[in-house]
């Protein structure tokens, strides 16, 4: 590992006016960064520790989930309700790695990492989930798809700084696999989301190419309200055909795509058996 | 008139570890815990080509640097080393070519870590590739620039072993059925918690002090003399705390010999510690393997011959080849008698990190093929996999073919008691499709009938013991506790002898000064072995003691016996005195006490070549039921439970015993549904914990333990091992419920999900259906 500069500052003011400096990677809980950094894969000249900022929150406002860039995973997995509200928010943390990993791991790092494994990129993008970034030139908010924009490369310019992502409550599933249950990497993971304001049924799914993205013709076979079994298997078909997979050392593309179509399935009727407002019916 | 013995206090029972409440308040001493004064940071430049000539090596710059003590290169300690006398053929650091992604080339010692990488930085070397060899099928034939100069005929063939007993040929035209199996294993590691890590010292007095964490502190001591060329009397090893091993720190490893000369070269203290890719490329893991199984029987059942033929992939180096070669065709035979016998075994180097002896060694990918193969023969022969086997089971005071002595065995109880708690019966080919119990079995030595050294003869293991005025017996043994249990063991035969409590019994941290020679924890030999010296040593105490109780008691020492922390009269247990009395008696006219033990293995085995491999003074044999669960859709399968029939003769700390048989089913799952060394060309990928998958404590089985051992006649209170056999049968006995599940054999180790998948595609294209699935 190259040597590096690491300075915390303690506004976010000061944050953007370092962060805007060419080198400069921002710090959340580094647990994929300085990972990145010892092996070459990532490089910087200073990193911007987030730790002293005031982004730790977690909190319900209205029908939305808020939480700051810096809150770690484990915070939000523990806040009350969420596994009512949003059902596949509350899967999708608790799939990230390990319980030791999630008390340094940040929401924030994990969407500005942008992999395209990421296990919350699926389901915030599936949910809608609006990003709130600051910057010199002002705040701004812009959807989470539109956030990531492909791996580690998430949408900022120079000196800006996502600030926290709003999440509405909805039915929603997250299902993934991987090798190993726990402390690994899933090879495919979709999450399903329904709500009243947007079409009827939306699918986002990661460990695709070249970032987690949404199936747009899958979610348009889903025509119904309350689809039945075939309209669900023709959807999860359609899925498997519309994603585009890559082979690595965690899983070929074949079964990548042959996990898709199940998971796809599965997913979309467990949110079935889900009523708007989060209780299961 | 025999003295009736009292019952056992602690053999037998659930002991506790003895070193438990230092480890889980982190106050056990572990190498990386040790600090000497102006202590020096070692660290090795490893090689990035699989091949290479090394044309030149230019160390000025590095030297230069202000805080760097020393640069070696492989010229600096050229002699050969290696675990076996027979095959020295790995070098502190590289001598003229180096052989895989990983292969040591030159080394520093500095002031810190930034230094001396560094320093490393600044050496430059040149090289000229060579062709790489990373098929061991295509290392069978003659090759250009073979990896060493050792290779049989200018192949890559490091050991070829061919035995055959009785008539196979005859053997399979007179049967009334044969099957044959193609076994593919993928590499696996060790993957223990402490990484590797070396501190050595040379101090004025002309002595060098090493500590290591390794299970082989007397093959190391000699390792550490041939290669520097200092006396083995100068060289001290002393060996902390270690954290698993597993066979992985059962060779001398070369970051060894380099620290300690890095240590003589500057005349201070410097430590090396691996990282965990550096301990991934280290490896002497799991052999990747290539085997096929034959096997003839007649029609009811009865086994008629075995012919085997296996390629197993070295890596590098020799290590333990030889002995691997070897068990990877001998250890097939038990626990099953066969008459006819024939393997081919040939062991081929490669460019890649080498393989060595990892627990269960050449024992594990041979069972999983003959226990799926005989899983096929009861199929069709229609006879239940339970009568198949004990039907064929080895009587125990036999002899194998090959002229292992087999003097006890319970494998037709572990078969009975495994049978009966798996519901079996209830549920072979009876389960719904997707859910399914399959049988595997397990046949493991107890400790090596042959030490890997014969110069000097002395026996394989010596215990001595002390015992002072204050009352505390100090045990000395180089016995290699690892984390398995061994010094709490060592402690309870003392106590159990003496009848004292175990805490008077110290064991002594294993110093090459003050330790008598124990050649180590592999073969998995130390209760055994040191079993029975501690024992003896115990006796010895014992004797002592009764003689002293005597000239207190006037009953002569006949009538004696140890009661709990005294000597009592055995037909009058009410006339006793208290130990601290008759040992200050003892002591009265030598000062403190102190007595010896040892074993040697009694002389065993054929005299064909290779005989003495796999020979033993006694055998463990297991018995697993797995039952399984398969999601036919994902191909993801989960192991549900094991039942666990084990026989290790009288288990004597059960809770240890347990603990082996639970930690060995983990490393077997881990083997079967993820592990794998992969590579890329002779790029290791997966060199670290996150993309090497051991599984996780949600995947392991519920798993019932069965000890239904007889007394082992040989064995110290009736023991054998416990330690590398439990691992065996846990993979055949997956294989085979995943094809009572799904009608799937699966012969390509690890057993993927999407391996599942295909198979389930390719039944289904065959037509074949099963169980209505």
């Amino acid at each position: 590992m190259d040597p590096f500069r690491w300075v915390a500052p303690e506004s976010v003011d000061e944050a953007y006016r370092l962060l805007a400096v060419p080198g400069a990677v921002a710090l959340g809980g580094g647990t994929d960064l300085l990972l990145d950094l010892e092996s070459g894969r990532a490089e910087a000249t200073t990193l911007v520790s987030l730790r002293k900022l005031p982004l730790r929150f977690v909190r319900w406002e209205g029908a939305e989930l808020r939480i700051g860039a810096t809150a770690p995973l484990s915070a939000v997995e523990s806040v009350a309700g969420l596994s009512g509200r949003i059902p596949g928010l509350a899967t999708a943390v608790r799939a990230v790695g390990s319980p030791a990993l999630r008390h340094r791991a940040t929401l924030g790092g994990n969407m500005a990492r942008c992999a395209p494994t990421s296990d919350l990129l699926p389901v915030l993008i599936a949910l809608g989930a609006t990003a709130e970034i600051g910057g010199p030139s002002g705040p701004r908010a812009t959807p989470v798809e539109a956030f990531a924009e492909g791996s580690r490369r998430p949408r900022l310019r120079p000196g800006e700084l996502l600030i926290s992502v709003r999440v509405p409550a909805a039915p929603s599933a997250y299902l993934w696999q991987r090798v190993r249950p726990a402390h690994d990497i899933s090879q495919v993971g979709v999450a399903v989301a329904r709500g009243p304001s947007r079409p009827p049924w939306t699918i986002a799914v990661g460990g695709v190419l070249p970032r987690p993205m949404r199936l747009g013709r899958a979610e348009a076979a889903l025509r119904s309200e309350v689809p039945g079994d075939a309209e669900i298997a023709e959807a999860a078909e359609v899925a498997a055909g519309e994603a585009s997979f890559g082979t690595d050392r965690r899983a070929s593309e074949a079964y990548r795509r042959t996990l898709l179509r199940a998971l796809v399935g599965r997913a979309v009727r467990a949110v079935r058996s889900m009523e708007v407002g989060g209780r299961a019916a | 008139m025999a003295v009736p013995e009292p019952p056992r206090r602690l053999l037998g029972g659930r002991i506790p570890y003895i070193d438990g409440p230092l480890k889980v308040t982190g106050r056990a001493e572990y190498t990386d815990d040790l600090r000497r004064p102006g202590q020096l940071v070692g660290r090795i430049l490893r090689s990035p080509y699989a091949h290479a000539r090394i044309l030149s090596i230019d160390t000025a710059a590095a030297e230069r640097m202000p805080g760097v003590h020393a640069v070696l290169v492989g010229s600096d300690y050229p002699i050969p080393f290696g675990v076996l006398p027979i095959t020295h053929d790995e070098t502190a650091l590289a001598v003229g070519k180096t052989r895989y992604i990983g292969d040591m080339v030159a080394a520093v010692a500095a002031d810190s870590e930034g230094t001396a990488e560094e320093a490393l930085r600044a050496i430059r070397v040149e090289v000229e590739r060579l062709p790489e060899h990373l098929d061991p099928d295509a290392g069978t034939r003659p090759v250009a620039e073979p990896i060493h100069a050792r290779g049989l005929n200018g192949t890559n063939v490091q050991k070829e072993v061919l035995q055959h007993f009785g008539d196979v040929d005859r053997a399979f035209r007179e049967a009334a059925v044969s099957v044959a199996v193609h076994g593919n294993y993928a590499g696996v590691t060790h993957a223990f918690t402490e990484p590797l890590v070396t501190l050595a010292e040379a101090t004025p007095d002309g002595r060098l002090t090493v500590w290591s964490a390794t299970q082989v502190p007397h093959y190391l001591h000699r390792s550490l003399s041939e290669v520097l060329g200092v006396p083995m009397h100068r060289i001290r090893v002393i060996k902390p705390e270690v954290g698993g091993g597993f066979g992985g720190k059962s060779d001398p490893l070369p970051h060894e010999i380099v620290c300690a000369a890095l240590a003589l070269r500057t005349g201070r203290a410097v430590k090396i510690l691996c990282d965990r890719e550096d301990v991934f490329l280290t490896n002497h893991g799991r052999h990747p393997t290539r085997n096929e199984v034959r096997i003839a029987a007649a029609a009811d059942g009865t086994l008629l011959a075995y012919d085997i033929d296996a390629v197993i992939d070295g890596g590098a180096w020799s290590s333990f080849g030889v002995v691997t070669t070897y068990y990877n065709g001998v250890l097939s035979m038990g626990p099953y008698r066969v008459p006819n016998f024939r393997y081919r075994g040939r062991r081929v180097y490669t460019n890649k990190p080498p393989s060595g002896a990892m627990r269960a060694h050449g024992g594990t990918n041979l069972r999983y093929s003959i226990e799926v193969a005989l899983d096929e023969l009861a199929e069709r022969l229609r006879i239940d996999p339970f009568d198949l086997r004990s039907h064929n089971a080895l009587p125990p005071n036999s002899t194998t073919v090959n002229g292992f002595r087999i003097t006890s065995t319970s494998f037709r109880a572990c078969l009975a008691a495994a049978r009966e708690r798996s519901g079996w019966d209830a549920k072979f080919r009876k389960l719904p499709f997707g859910r399914g119990v399959g049988l595997g079995c397990g046949f493991y030595i107890s400790g090596s009938n042959s030490p890997i050294h014969f110069t000097p003869k002395m026996p394989q293991c010596t215990v001595h013991l002390k015992a002072d005025m204050d009352g505390g017996i100090a045990v000395h043994s180089m016995q290699a506790d690892i984390g398995q249990g061994s010094n709490t063991l060592l402690a309870a035969i003392v106590a159990e002898v003496l009848g004292v409590d175990l805490e008077r019994v110290h064991v002594v941290r294993v110093d090459s000064d003050i330790s008598p020679v124990d050649i180590g924890s592999y073969s998995s030999r130390v209760t055994f072995m040191m079993g029975n010296a501690a024992r003896r040593a115990a006796e010895a105490l014992r004797a002592l003691l009764l003689r002293a109780a005597r000239d207190l008691t006037g009953y002569p020492v006949e009538q004696l016996r140890m009661g709990h922390e005294c000597v009592e009269v055995a037909h009058r247990p009410e006339i006793r005195v208290g130990f601290l009395e008759v040992l200050h008696k003892a002591m009265e006219r030598t000062g403190a006490l102190q007595t010896s033990g040892a074993y040697t293995s009694p002389p065993m085995g054929g005299t064909h070549k290779g005989a003495r491999a796999g020979t033993a003074p006694a055998y463990s044999f297991a018995a697993y039921v797995a039952e399984v669960e398969v999601d036919a859709e994902t191909g993801q399968y989960r192991a549900e439970k094991i039942w666990a029939a084990f026989d290790c003769g009288r288990a004597l700390n059960r809770l240890a015993v347990e603990g082996q048989i639970e930690g060995s089913i983990h490393m077997g799952l881990g083997q079967f549904v993820g592990e794998a060394m992969t590579y890329r060309g002779p790029r290791l990928l997966n060199p670290s914990l996150l993309e090497y998958k051991i599984p996780m404590p949600g995947q392991m089985p519920e798993v019932e333990v069965l000890l239904v051992g007889d007394d082992d006649p040989e064995g110290p209170f009736g023991a054998k091992e416990a330690g590398e056999g439990p691992l065996i049968a846990t993979l055949p006995a997956l294989g085979n419920a995943l094809y009572d599940a799904i009608g799937v054999r699966f012969l390509d180790l690890p057993v993927t999900p999407e391996k599942v998948l295909r198979g389930l595609d390719r039944r289904r294209a065959e037509g074949r259906s099963w169980k209505g699935g």
